[in-house]
């Protein structure tokens, strides 16, 4: 078998050069095209955030519907009329002075379901009321049981609403992440 | 006309393997440009045009005829309701959007959810290249003074360049 020569094995030598040299430009170019998809996912956060602030505008600002249970003292509560907004801030209220939780088990599966149709299939959510003194005393959620089970990559809008005790401002945050 | 030297035709054949690396490498190369120059374009054109119904859905939400109180995303049943589809679509106009649209406004809230229901704009076409769809949260008045949380969707295609 003709073995190559010496000018032969050197051309193939600089082609290979040339080869690499492709291939190393080419993978920049690979990584400029992902650094236009990170462009994109920058884009993506910016408009989940959007939708974030929306849907909690549009949660907050909806009717509680018509929902009754035993408040402090054993009084009756009346949901009616209320916005989701002022019925959340007075669950607060309930809550802090020890009415059960379980008393407002049906009012928020209304609200998660509201939740959960203003975000669409696509989205999980999170719904998170604090009032200064205690990191989170209502979550609110189809996915997650407290707010340490939130993924890294979320979107968040939150909401300052005046307390009816008179103390600290409740803020009420709506997280959102695509699963 | 002969090959020259005391390589001839042999010396050619030996040049052929790496002529032939060297075309491979310039393939490689070129199929990375075009494909990073068309991945590019493509995904700039494509936030352009959910960057342009975003603010098409901004402007339909802070419309004030069709708002309560001109509260933004808060719409006036009352007013959405008796509003006909050239006037939403003489209120907003393709020309002015860009592109072409069907825009839907429905309740998910309590009660008469299926009596608040809205739909304007033209008939999107099926399998329209390009089509943007976005769903923007926002609230209904409805007659009796209820506030129910609402869809208001748009899907837009045929967008001008």
């Amino acid at each position: 078998m003709k073995r190559f020569g010496s000018s032969g094995q050197s051309a193939i030598f600089d082609a290979v050069i040339f080869l690499v040299i492709m291939l190393v430009a080419s993978s920049v170019l690979f990584m400029y095209s992902s650094g236009a998809a990170w462009q994109q996912d920058a884009s993506t956060r910016a408009e989940e955030s959007l939708h974030a602030q929306r849907a909690l505008g549009a949660l907050l600002r909806g009717d509680a519907g018509n929902w009754t249970y035993a408040g402090l003292d054993n009084a009756t509560i009346n949901t009616t009329g209320l916005s989701i907004e002022a019925s959340l801030v007075q669950e607060m209220t309930m809550l802090a002075g020890g009415v059960p939780s379980a008393h407002f088990i049906g009012m928020n599966e209304n609200i998660s379901k509201l939740a959960r149709a203003l975000l669409g299939d696509a989205r999980d959510w999170a719904l998170a009321l604090s009032d200064g003194q205690n990191a989170s005393l209502i979550v609110i959620s189809d996915s997650i049981a407290s707010l340490a089970e939130l993924p890294a990559e979320r979107a968040a809008s939150s909401a300052v609403c005046p307390s009816l005790s008179g103390g600290g401002d409740v803020t009420i945050t709506l997280y959102v992440w695509r699963h | 006309m002969r090959f020259g030297g005391n390589d001839g035709v042999g010396g050619f054949m030996e040049e052929l393997p790496a002529l032939l690396v060297v075309l491979v490498a310039i393939s490689v190369f070129v199929a990375g440009v075009a494909s990073a120059y068309a991945g590019y374009v493509e995904r700039s054109e494509s936030l352009a045009r959910r960057d342009r119904c975003q603010a098409f859905v901004q402007q339909a939400l802070s419309e004030p005829s069709l708002l309560h109180d001109s509260r933004q995303g808060l719409f006036d049943w009352g007013k959405v309701s008796v509003l006909s589809n050239s006037d939403f679509t003489a209120r907003f106009p393709t020309e002015r959007a860009g592109f072409n649209y069907s825009i839907e406004l429905r309740a998910i809230g309590n009660s008469t959810d299926s009596l608040l229901h809205a739909r304007f704009g033209f008939d999107a076409p099926s399998g329209a290249a390009q089509k943007v769809a976005i769903d923007a949260p926002c609230n209904i008045l409805t007659p009796e003074g209820r506030v129910e949380p609402a869809i208001m969707g748009l899907v837009a295609w045929g967008f001008a360049p």
